[in-house]
Protein backbone atom coordinates (compact mmCIF):
# COMPACT_ATOMS: atom_id res chain seq x y z
CA UNK A 1 0.00 0.00 0.00
CA UNK A 2 3.09 2.14 1.03
CA UNK A 3 6.55 2.17 -1.16
CA UNK A 4 9.01 4.52 -1.07
CA UNK A 5 12.40 3.77 -3.08
CA UNK A 6 15.42 6.23 -1.78
CA UNK A 7 13.54 8.62 -0.94
CA UNK A 8 16.36 11.78 0.27
CA UNK A 9 15.52 15.09 1.39
CA UNK A 10 17.57 17.89 1.51
CA UNK A 11 16.71 21.47 3.12
CA UNK A 12 19.50 23.59 1.61
CA UNK A 13 22.46 21.74 3.54
CA UNK A 14 20.85 19.99 6.44
CA UNK A 15 19.85 16.35 4.72
CA UNK A 16 17.03 15.38 6.52
CA UNK A 17 16.20 12.11 4.66
CA UNK A 18 19.01 9.59 3.21
CA UNK A 19 17.75 6.70 0.83
CA UNK A 20 14.80 5.93 2.83
CA UNK A 21 13.48 2.88 1.22
CA UNK A 22 10.35 0.51 2.70
CA UNK A 23 7.22 -1.44 1.64
CA UNK A 24 4.47 -1.56 3.77
CA UNK A 25 1.44 -3.67 2.95
CA UNK A 26 -2.40 -4.05 3.16
CA UNK A 27 -3.22 -4.57 7.35
CA UNK A 28 0.15 -3.92 8.78
CA UNK A 29 -0.15 -1.46 11.49
CA UNK A 30 3.67 0.27 11.48
CA UNK A 31 5.47 2.25 14.27
CA UNK A 32 7.65 4.43 13.09
CA UNK A 33 10.35 5.42 15.63
CA UNK A 34 13.28 7.66 15.81
CA UNK A 35 14.52 10.27 18.41
CA UNK A 36 13.17 13.65 17.69
CA UNK A 37 14.80 15.44 14.15
CA UNK A 38 15.43 11.66 12.83
CA UNK A 39 13.13 12.67 9.57
CA UNK A 40 10.05 10.66 10.90
CA UNK A 41 7.79 13.92 9.77
CA UNK A 42 10.07 14.37 6.46
CA UNK A 43 9.16 10.79 5.35
CA UNK A 44 5.68 11.51 6.45
CA UNK A 45 5.53 14.92 4.35
CA UNK A 46 6.49 12.88 1.37
CA UNK A 47 4.36 9.98 1.65
CA UNK A 48 1.03 12.69 1.92
CA UNK A 49 2.77 14.78 -0.91
CA UNK A 50 2.79 17.80 1.11
CA UNK A 51 6.32 18.33 0.59
CA UNK A 52 8.34 16.70 -2.61
CA UNK A 53 11.78 14.32 -2.05
CA UNK A 54 15.06 15.67 -3.27
CA UNK A 55 15.47 12.46 -5.02
CA UNK A 56 13.40 9.00 -4.66
CA UNK A 57 10.12 8.04 -5.44
CA UNK A 58 6.84 6.89 -3.35
CA UNK A 59 3.63 5.19 -3.97
CA UNK A 60 0.55 4.94 -2.22
CA UNK A 61 -2.25 2.76 -3.49
CA UNK A 62 -0.10 1.84 -6.67
CA UNK A 63 0.22 5.56 -7.57
CA UNK A 64 2.85 7.35 -7.44
CA UNK A 65 2.74 10.62 -5.10
CA UNK A 66 4.34 13.08 -7.52
CA UNK A 67 1.30 12.37 -10.08
CA UNK A 68 -0.43 15.78 -11.09
CA UNK A 69 -3.66 14.46 -11.09
CA UNK A 70 -3.02 13.48 -7.45
CA UNK A 71 -5.81 10.84 -7.36
CA UNK A 72 -3.58 9.23 -4.20
CA UNK A 73 -4.78 11.43 -1.88
CA UNK A 74 -8.12 10.07 -2.26
CA UNK A 75 -6.64 6.75 -0.52
CA UNK A 76 -4.95 8.49 2.28
CA UNK A 77 -6.26 9.94 5.81
CA UNK A 78 -2.91 12.09 7.36
CA UNK A 79 -2.61 13.81 10.63
CA UNK A 80 0.17 16.26 11.12
CA UNK A 81 1.89 16.63 14.34
CA UNK A 82 0.15 20.24 14.99
CA UNK A 83 -3.58 20.17 13.65
CA UNK A 84 -4.95 23.47 14.55
CA UNK A 85 -8.17 22.81 12.10
CA UNK A 86 -10.25 25.77 12.17
CA UNK A 87 -11.45 26.94 15.68
CA UNK A 88 -14.36 29.22 14.96
CA UNK A 89 -16.10 26.03 13.14
CA UNK A 90 -17.92 23.73 15.25
CA UNK A 91 -16.62 20.27 15.44
CA UNK A 92 -19.81 19.21 13.08
CA UNK A 93 -19.54 22.01 10.97
CA UNK A 94 -15.77 20.85 10.31
CA UNK A 95 -16.37 17.40 9.31
CA UNK A 96 -19.14 17.69 7.47
CA UNK A 97 -17.25 20.40 5.42
CA UNK A 98 -14.57 17.26 4.99
CA UNK A 99 -16.92 15.59 3.91
CA UNK A 100 -17.58 18.15 1.26
CA UNK A 101 -13.98 18.42 0.39
CA UNK A 102 -13.59 14.46 0.11
CA UNK A 103 -16.60 14.46 -2.28
CA UNK A 104 -18.52 11.95 0.20
CA UNK A 105 -21.98 11.84 -1.56
CA UNK A 106 -24.63 13.70 0.00
CA UNK A 107 -26.87 11.12 1.29
CA UNK A 108 -23.85 9.13 2.86
CA UNK A 109 -21.98 11.72 4.28
CA UNK A 110 -24.37 11.72 7.64
CA UNK A 111 -23.81 8.06 8.34
CA UNK A 112 -19.95 9.02 7.25
CA UNK A 113 -19.70 11.77 9.71
CA UNK A 114 -21.73 9.81 12.86
CA UNK A 115 -19.09 6.73 11.93
CA UNK A 116 -15.85 9.02 12.54
CA UNK A 117 -17.49 10.91 15.27
CA UNK A 118 -18.68 7.51 17.22
CA UNK A 119 -14.77 5.68 16.71
CA UNK A 120 -13.06 9.59 17.61
CA UNK A 121 -15.72 9.26 21.03
CA UNK A 122 -17.04 13.14 19.74
CA UNK A 123 -20.43 12.63 20.26
CA UNK A 124 -20.62 14.80 23.53
CA UNK A 125 -19.00 17.66 21.92
CA UNK A 126 -20.18 17.76 17.86
CA UNK A 127 -22.17 21.57 18.87
CA UNK A 128 -19.14 23.04 20.39
CA UNK A 129 -16.20 25.21 18.25
CA UNK A 130 -13.82 23.62 17.80
CA UNK A 131 -11.28 26.48 20.21
CA UNK A 132 -13.16 25.56 23.02
CA UNK A 133 -12.20 21.61 22.89
CA UNK A 134 -9.28 20.41 25.53
CA UNK A 135 -6.21 19.45 23.87
CA UNK A 136 -7.19 15.40 23.54
CA UNK A 137 -10.43 16.40 21.96
CA UNK A 138 -9.12 18.45 19.18
CA UNK A 139 -6.31 16.06 17.99
CA UNK A 140 -9.66 13.34 17.95
CA UNK A 141 -11.02 15.99 15.66
CA UNK A 142 -7.95 15.72 13.30
CA UNK A 143 -8.18 11.57 13.69
CA UNK A 144 -11.97 11.95 12.72
CA UNK A 145 -10.77 13.89 9.38
CA UNK A 146 -8.16 11.49 8.71
CA UNK A 147 -10.46 8.97 8.70
CA UNK A 148 -14.31 10.13 7.82
CA UNK A 149 -13.46 8.88 3.80
CA UNK A 150 -12.31 5.51 5.26
CA UNK A 151 -8.96 5.71 3.85
CA UNK A 152 -6.85 2.21 2.71
CA UNK A 153 -4.05 4.41 4.22
CA UNK A 154 -3.86 5.94 7.46
CA UNK A 155 -0.76 7.99 8.44
CA UNK A 156 -0.27 9.88 11.41
CA UNK A 157 2.52 11.98 13.26
CA UNK A 158 2.74 11.63 16.52
CA UNK A 159 -0.67 11.08 17.09
CA UNK A 160 -0.64 10.67 21.17
CA UNK A 161 2.32 13.11 21.88
CA UNK A 162 1.18 15.58 24.36
CA UNK A 163 -2.45 13.65 25.49
CA UNK A 164 -2.88 12.42 29.25
CA UNK A 165 -2.68 8.14 29.55
CA UNK A 166 -6.26 7.98 28.97
CA UNK A 167 -6.42 9.99 25.87
CA UNK A 168 -3.55 8.08 24.77
CA UNK A 169 -4.94 4.06 24.95
CA UNK A 170 -8.51 5.60 23.07
CA UNK A 171 -6.16 6.84 20.55
CA UNK A 172 -4.04 3.31 20.59
CA UNK A 173 -7.43 1.12 20.42
CA UNK A 174 -8.44 3.64 17.72
CA UNK A 175 -5.20 2.67 15.80
CA UNK A 176 -5.44 -1.88 16.19
CA UNK A 177 -9.36 -1.20 15.09
CA UNK A 178 -8.47 0.55 11.88
CA UNK A 179 -4.98 -1.68 11.80
CA UNK A 180 -6.93 -4.57 10.92
CA UNK A 181 -8.58 -3.91 7.86
CA UNK A 182 -6.18 -1.43 6.37
CA UNK A 183 -2.54 0.12 6.48
CA UNK A 184 -1.06 2.52 9.64
CA UNK A 185 1.68 4.23 9.48
CA UNK A 186 1.93 6.37 12.85
CA UNK A 187 5.39 7.97 14.27
CA UNK A 188 6.67 7.92 17.70
CA UNK A 189 9.21 8.34 20.09
CA UNK A 190 7.82 6.38 22.52
CA UNK A 191 9.07 2.41 22.23
CA UNK A 192 6.47 1.18 24.96
CA UNK A 193 3.79 2.93 22.98
CA UNK A 194 5.13 1.71 19.19
CA UNK A 195 5.48 -1.67 20.92
CA UNK A 196 1.84 -1.78 21.98
CA UNK A 197 0.41 -1.44 18.99
CA UNK A 198 2.52 -1.84 15.95
CA UNK A 199 3.06 -4.97 14.54
CA UNK A 200 5.97 -3.98 12.72
CA UNK A 201 8.89 -1.31 13.78
CA UNK A 202 10.61 0.69 11.11
CA UNK A 203 13.60 3.12 13.29
CA UNK A 204 14.83 6.27 12.05
CA UNK A 205 17.73 7.34 12.62
CA UNK A 206 19.65 11.00 11.50
CA UNK A 207 17.36 10.54 8.23
CA UNK A 208 18.70 6.67 7.21
CA UNK A 209 16.49 3.57 8.07
CA UNK A 210 18.30 1.94 11.05
CA UNK A 211 16.01 -1.11 11.23
CA UNK A 212 12.38 -3.01 10.08
CA UNK A 213 11.06 -5.97 11.75
CA UNK A 214 8.58 -6.91 14.17
CA UNK A 215 8.99 -5.85 17.44
CA UNK A 216 9.72 -8.89 19.33
CA UNK A 217 12.55 -9.92 16.53
CA UNK A 218 14.18 -6.79 16.78
CA UNK A 219 14.60 -7.72 20.73
CA UNK A 220 16.00 -10.59 19.70
CA UNK A 221 18.56 -9.49 17.25
CA UNK A 222 19.69 -5.85 18.96
CA UNK A 223 18.44 -6.96 22.92
CA UNK A 224 21.90 -7.64 24.79
CA UNK A 225 21.91 -11.09 26.44
CA UNK A 226 21.32 -9.55 30.29
CA UNK A 227 21.29 -11.47 33.41
CA UNK A 228 21.29 -11.90 37.13
CA UNK A 229 23.25 -14.18 39.37
CA UNK A 230 22.96 -14.29 42.66
CA UNK A 231 25.37 -16.54 44.81
CA UNK A 232 26.42 -16.90 48.55
CA UNK A 233 29.54 -17.38 50.37
CA UNK A 234 31.75 -15.31 49.08
CA UNK A 235 32.45 -11.41 49.24
CA UNK A 236 30.96 -8.97 46.94
CA UNK A 237 34.24 -7.60 46.34
CA UNK A 238 35.79 -11.30 45.59
CA UNK A 239 33.10 -11.86 43.88
CA UNK A 240 32.70 -9.08 41.64
CA UNK A 241 36.14 -8.78 40.39
CA UNK A 242 36.21 -12.44 39.82
CA UNK A 243 33.16 -12.80 37.68
CA UNK A 244 33.87 -9.55 35.47
CA UNK A 245 37.40 -11.55 34.62
CA UNK A 246 35.40 -14.28 33.11
CA UNK A 247 35.31 -15.21 29.25
CA UNK A 248 32.23 -13.27 27.76
CA UNK A 249 31.27 -10.87 30.61
CA UNK A 250 30.97 -7.80 28.50
CA UNK A 251 29.71 -6.06 31.66
CA UNK A 252 29.16 -6.79 35.22
CA UNK A 253 27.43 -4.56 37.71
CA UNK A 254 26.63 -4.92 41.29
CA UNK A 255 23.34 -4.46 42.55
CA UNK A 256 21.28 -4.72 45.82
CA UNK A 257 23.87 -6.85 48.06
CA UNK A 258 22.23 -8.37 50.37
CA UNK A 259 22.99 -9.64 54.10
CA UNK A 260 23.38 -13.11 52.83
CA UNK A 261 24.01 -13.14 49.22
CA UNK A 262 26.10 -11.34 46.44
CA UNK A 263 23.99 -10.08 43.12
CA UNK A 264 25.55 -9.05 40.24
CA UNK A 265 24.02 -7.69 36.43
CA UNK A 266 25.68 -9.09 34.02
CA UNK A 267 25.84 -8.60 30.14
CA UNK A 268 27.28 -11.61 27.69
CA UNK A 269 28.27 -11.94 24.90
CA UNK A 270 25.89 -14.89 23.58
CA UNK A 271 23.68 -17.29 25.53
CA UNK A 272 26.24 -20.29 26.01
CA UNK A 273 28.66 -18.27 28.46
CA UNK A 274 25.65 -18.64 30.76
CA UNK A 275 25.97 -22.31 30.91
CA UNK A 276 30.14 -22.47 31.17
CA UNK A 277 29.61 -19.63 34.27
CA UNK A 278 26.93 -21.63 36.38
CA UNK A 279 29.79 -24.49 35.85
CA UNK A 280 32.96 -21.99 37.36
CA UNK A 281 30.78 -21.08 40.46
CA UNK A 282 29.99 -24.48 41.57
CA UNK A 283 33.79 -25.00 41.50
CA UNK A 284 34.59 -22.11 43.34
CA UNK A 285 32.61 -23.79 45.59
CA UNK A 286 30.24 -21.05 45.99
CA UNK A 287 26.60 -21.63 46.15
CA UNK A 288 24.04 -20.61 43.01
CA UNK A 289 21.47 -18.79 44.15
CA UNK A 290 19.90 -17.51 41.30
CA UNK A 291 20.34 -16.96 37.48
CA UNK A 292 17.73 -15.42 35.34
CA UNK A 293 17.78 -13.96 32.11
CA UNK A 294 16.44 -10.56 31.83
CA UNK A 295 14.45 -10.21 28.19
CA UNK A 296 15.53 -7.14 26.44
CA UNK A 297 13.08 -4.23 25.97
CA UNK A 298 12.95 -2.06 22.96
CA UNK A 299 14.19 0.99 24.88
CA UNK A 300 17.68 -0.97 24.62
CA UNK A 301 17.15 -1.51 20.94
CA UNK A 302 16.50 1.95 20.20
CA UNK A 303 19.57 3.02 22.24
CA UNK A 304 21.41 0.91 20.29
CA UNK A 305 20.25 1.32 17.02
CA UNK A 306 20.23 5.39 17.46
CA UNK A 307 23.45 5.43 19.02
CA UNK A 308 22.10 6.52 22.66
CA UNK A 309 23.84 5.86 25.68
CA UNK A 310 23.54 1.98 26.24
CA UNK B 1 -16.00 44.50 12.08
CA UNK B 2 -14.42 45.84 8.63
CA UNK B 3 -17.38 46.00 6.86
CA UNK B 4 -19.11 48.55 9.29
CA UNK B 5 -15.62 50.43 9.91
CA UNK B 6 -15.84 50.34 6.05
CA UNK B 7 -19.22 51.88 5.59
CA UNK B 8 -18.85 54.53 8.66
CA UNK B 9 -15.95 55.63 6.61
CA UNK B 10 -17.31 55.90 3.50
CA UNK B 11 -20.49 57.73 4.77
CA UNK B 12 -18.74 59.68 6.70
CA UNK B 13 -16.58 61.10 3.96
CA UNK B 14 -19.44 60.98 1.30
CA UNK B 15 -21.56 63.11 3.29
CA UNK B 16 -19.63 65.17 6.05
CA UNK B 17 -16.20 65.61 5.34
CA UNK B 18 -16.88 66.69 1.60
CA UNK B 19 -19.53 69.58 1.26
CA UNK B 20 -21.70 67.63 0.11
CA UNK B 21 -24.63 69.46 1.71
CA UNK B 22 -23.19 72.61 0.75
CA UNK B 23 -22.81 72.16 -2.51
CA UNK B 24 -26.46 71.23 -3.00
CA UNK B 25 -25.73 68.74 -5.27
CA UNK B 26 -27.16 65.23 -5.65
CA UNK B 27 -23.84 63.50 -6.86
CA UNK B 28 -21.70 60.52 -5.41
CA UNK B 29 -18.76 62.25 -6.92
CA UNK B 30 -17.13 61.95 -3.81
CA UNK B 31 -17.68 58.67 -2.94
CA UNK B 32 -16.50 57.04 -5.96
CA UNK B 33 -13.37 59.12 -6.21
CA UNK B 34 -12.51 58.48 -2.35
CA UNK B 35 -13.77 54.79 -2.21
CA UNK B 36 -10.61 53.28 -4.37
CA UNK B 37 -8.44 54.62 -2.01
CA UNK B 38 -10.13 53.39 0.98
CA UNK B 39 -10.11 50.38 -0.81
CA UNK B 40 -6.74 49.52 -0.62
CA UNK B 41 -6.50 49.34 2.87
CA UNK B 42 -10.42 47.74 3.42
CA UNK B 43 -9.46 44.97 1.27
CA UNK B 44 -6.01 43.68 1.99
CA UNK B 45 -6.95 43.98 5.63
CA UNK B 46 -9.96 41.18 4.45
CA UNK B 47 -7.65 38.72 2.37
CA UNK B 48 -4.61 38.84 4.76
CA UNK B 49 -5.18 36.02 6.18
CA UNK B 50 -6.50 34.38 3.59
CA UNK B 51 -3.31 32.07 3.04
CA UNK B 52 -1.10 33.07 5.49
CA UNK B 53 -3.38 32.27 8.45
CA UNK B 54 -3.26 28.79 6.63
CA UNK B 55 0.56 28.92 6.90
CA UNK B 56 1.34 30.48 9.97
CA UNK B 57 -1.19 28.21 11.57
CA UNK B 58 0.24 24.84 9.73
CA UNK B 59 -3.66 23.89 8.47
CA UNK B 60 -1.58 23.97 4.92
CA UNK B 61 -0.24 20.82 5.63
CA UNK B 62 -4.19 19.20 5.73
CA UNK B 63 -4.81 21.99 2.81
CA UNK B 64 -2.26 20.86 0.53
CA UNK B 65 -2.91 17.11 1.29
CA UNK B 66 -6.63 17.30 0.90
CA UNK B 67 -7.95 15.54 -2.62
CA UNK B 68 -8.38 19.20 -4.08
CA UNK B 69 -5.90 21.28 -6.41
CA UNK B 70 -4.19 23.98 -5.31
CA UNK B 71 -5.77 26.16 -8.07
CA UNK B 72 -9.17 25.34 -6.59
CA UNK B 73 -8.09 26.17 -3.43
CA UNK B 74 -6.74 29.52 -4.05
CA UNK B 75 -9.97 30.28 -6.16
CA UNK B 76 -11.89 29.44 -3.12
CA UNK B 77 -9.93 31.61 -1.20
CA UNK B 78 -10.58 34.67 -3.63
CA UNK B 79 -14.31 34.19 -4.10
CA UNK B 80 -14.48 33.97 -0.19
CA UNK B 81 -13.09 37.31 0.40
CA UNK B 82 -14.77 39.17 -2.64
CA UNK B 83 -17.98 38.11 -1.56
CA UNK B 84 -17.46 40.04 1.24
CA UNK B 85 -16.05 42.68 -0.62
CA UNK B 86 -19.03 42.77 -3.02
CA UNK B 87 -21.00 42.73 0.24
CA UNK B 88 -19.85 46.01 1.52
CA UNK B 89 -20.23 47.80 -2.21
CA UNK B 90 -23.93 46.52 -2.34
CA UNK B 91 -24.29 48.00 1.14
CA UNK B 92 -23.48 51.59 -0.33
CA UNK B 93 -26.55 51.29 -2.43
CA UNK B 94 -28.00 53.19 0.19
CA UNK B 95 -26.13 56.04 -0.65
CA UNK B 96 -27.74 56.74 -3.80
CA UNK B 97 -30.85 55.63 -2.52
CA UNK B 98 -30.84 58.65 0.50
CA UNK B 99 -30.12 61.25 -1.94
CA UNK B 100 -31.92 60.49 -4.53
CA UNK B 101 -34.92 62.53 -3.38
CA UNK B 102 -33.16 65.27 -3.13
CA UNK B 103 -32.34 66.36 -7.07
CA UNK B 104 -31.96 64.57 -10.19
CA UNK B 105 -29.33 62.28 -10.04
CA UNK B 106 -27.13 61.10 -13.17
CA UNK B 107 -28.05 57.11 -12.84
CA UNK B 108 -25.62 56.34 -15.73
CA UNK B 109 -22.46 57.74 -13.89
CA UNK B 110 -23.51 55.92 -10.72
CA UNK B 111 -23.91 52.53 -12.50
CA UNK B 112 -20.64 53.00 -14.23
CA UNK B 113 -19.37 53.98 -11.43
CA UNK B 114 -20.53 51.17 -9.20
CA UNK B 115 -19.56 48.58 -12.27
CA UNK B 116 -16.07 50.30 -11.71
CA UNK B 117 -16.11 49.81 -7.92
CA UNK B 118 -16.96 45.74 -8.58
CA UNK B 119 -13.75 45.54 -11.00
CA UNK B 120 -11.53 47.10 -8.45
CA UNK B 121 -12.41 45.20 -5.52
CA UNK B 122 -11.98 41.96 -7.66
CA UNK B 123 -8.45 43.32 -9.01
CA UNK B 124 -7.93 44.25 -5.27
CA UNK B 125 -8.63 41.12 -3.63
CA UNK B 126 -6.44 38.96 -6.49
CA UNK B 127 -3.53 41.26 -5.13
CA UNK B 128 -4.12 40.79 -1.78
CA UNK B 129 -4.39 37.42 -2.24
CA UNK B 130 -1.47 36.82 -3.59
CA UNK B 131 0.57 39.24 -0.57
CA UNK B 132 -0.85 36.42 1.50
CA UNK B 133 0.11 33.72 -0.63
CA UNK B 134 3.80 35.19 -0.89
CA UNK B 135 4.16 35.02 3.37
CA UNK B 136 3.02 33.07 6.66
CA UNK B 137 3.17 36.79 8.37
CA UNK B 138 -0.27 38.80 8.07
CA UNK B 139 1.20 42.10 8.90
CA UNK B 140 3.83 41.62 6.15
CA UNK B 141 0.48 40.22 4.00
CA UNK B 142 -1.16 43.18 5.08
CA UNK B 143 1.45 45.75 3.54
CA UNK B 144 2.04 44.23 0.66
CA UNK B 145 -1.14 43.48 -0.05
CA UNK B 146 -1.67 47.59 0.57
CA UNK B 147 1.46 48.87 -1.30
CA UNK B 148 0.46 46.62 -4.23
CA UNK B 149 -3.30 47.88 -4.46
CA UNK B 150 -1.82 51.54 -3.93
CA UNK B 151 0.65 51.43 -6.45
CA UNK B 152 -1.35 49.98 -9.06
CA UNK B 153 -3.96 52.43 -8.64
CA UNK B 154 -1.98 55.55 -8.90
CA UNK B 155 0.67 54.65 -11.09
CA UNK B 156 -1.02 56.57 -13.59
CA UNK B 157 0.03 59.81 -11.93
CA UNK B 158 3.56 59.43 -12.48
CA UNK B 159 2.85 59.51 -16.14
CA UNK B 160 3.02 63.32 -16.14
CA UNK B 161 7.12 62.62 -14.94
CA UNK B 162 7.43 59.78 -18.04
CA UNK B 163 8.24 59.74 -21.25
CA UNK B 164 8.17 57.59 -24.00
CA UNK B 165 7.64 53.79 -23.58
CA UNK B 166 7.61 54.29 -19.62
CA UNK B 167 4.52 56.81 -19.49
CA UNK B 168 2.73 54.47 -22.14
CA UNK B 169 3.20 51.62 -19.18
CA UNK B 170 2.09 53.78 -16.09
CA UNK B 171 -0.59 54.79 -18.22
CA UNK B 172 -1.42 50.92 -19.37
CA UNK B 173 -1.19 50.08 -15.75
CA UNK B 174 -3.27 52.84 -13.98
CA UNK B 175 -6.22 51.48 -12.47
CA UNK B 176 -7.55 55.13 -11.43
CA UNK B 177 -7.68 55.78 -15.45
CA UNK B 178 -9.33 52.81 -16.32
CA UNK B 179 -11.81 53.57 -13.38
CA UNK B 180 -12.50 57.15 -14.38
CA UNK B 181 -13.08 56.00 -18.05
CA UNK B 182 -15.64 53.73 -16.65
CA UNK B 183 -17.24 55.43 -14.46
CA UNK B 184 -17.62 58.46 -17.04
CA UNK B 185 -19.88 55.83 -18.46
CA UNK B 186 -17.45 54.26 -21.34
CA UNK B 187 -17.06 50.74 -20.31
CA UNK B 188 -14.16 49.36 -22.88
CA UNK B 189 -13.98 45.37 -23.35
CA UNK B 190 -10.12 46.49 -23.24
CA UNK B 191 -10.72 47.22 -19.32
CA UNK B 192 -12.71 44.77 -18.93
CA UNK B 193 -9.99 42.50 -19.94
CA UNK B 194 -7.11 44.28 -18.19
CA UNK B 195 -9.03 44.20 -14.76
CA UNK B 196 -10.01 39.88 -15.43
CA UNK B 197 -6.20 39.63 -16.37
CA UNK B 198 -4.98 41.11 -13.00
CA UNK B 199 -6.77 38.98 -11.12
CA UNK B 200 -6.13 36.05 -13.36
CA UNK B 201 -2.36 36.62 -13.01
CA UNK B 202 -2.85 36.98 -9.57
CA UNK B 203 -4.11 33.99 -8.85
CA UNK B 204 -2.24 31.92 -11.04
CA UNK B 205 1.08 33.26 -9.16
CA UNK B 206 -0.73 32.72 -5.73
CA UNK B 207 -1.62 28.70 -7.21
CA UNK B 208 2.38 28.67 -8.00
CA UNK B 209 3.87 30.15 -5.12
CA UNK B 210 2.25 27.87 -3.25
CA UNK B 211 3.19 24.54 -5.74
CA UNK B 212 6.92 25.89 -5.25
CA UNK B 213 6.74 25.22 -1.37
CA UNK B 214 6.56 21.81 -1.85
CA UNK B 215 10.20 21.84 -3.00
CA UNK B 216 11.72 24.07 -0.43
Amino acid sequence: MIKARNLSKSYGPVTALHQASFEIGPSEIVGFLGPNGAGKSTTMKILTGFIAPTAGQAWIANQPVDDPSESFRRHIGYLPETAPLYPEMSVYEFLLFVCRIRQIASTARKSALERASERCGLNDVLNKSIGALSKGYRQRVGLAQAIIHEPSVLILDEPTSGLDPNQVEDIRHLVRQYGQKNTVLFSSHILAEVDAVATRILVIDQGRIVADDAPHALTAQFGHSRYILSVTGVSPDVFLNWVCQQNGVRHCQSIKTGPNDVRVLLSLQDTSIAATLTRSVIDQNWDLQELSREKADLETVFRSLTGGPK
Amino acid sequence: MVISAFLVMTGLYTFVLTPFFVVGKASLVSFFEFTPFLFTLFIPAITMKSIAEERSSGMIEILQTWPISDMSWVLGKFLGAYFLVSFAIVLTFIFPMCIAPFGAIDWGAIIGGYIGLFLLGAAYTALGLFASAWTSNQIIAFTLGFSLCFAFFIVGRSAVFLEGDLRFVAEFLSFEKRLSAISRGVLDTRDLVFFMTIVGVSLGLSTERLHLRRWR
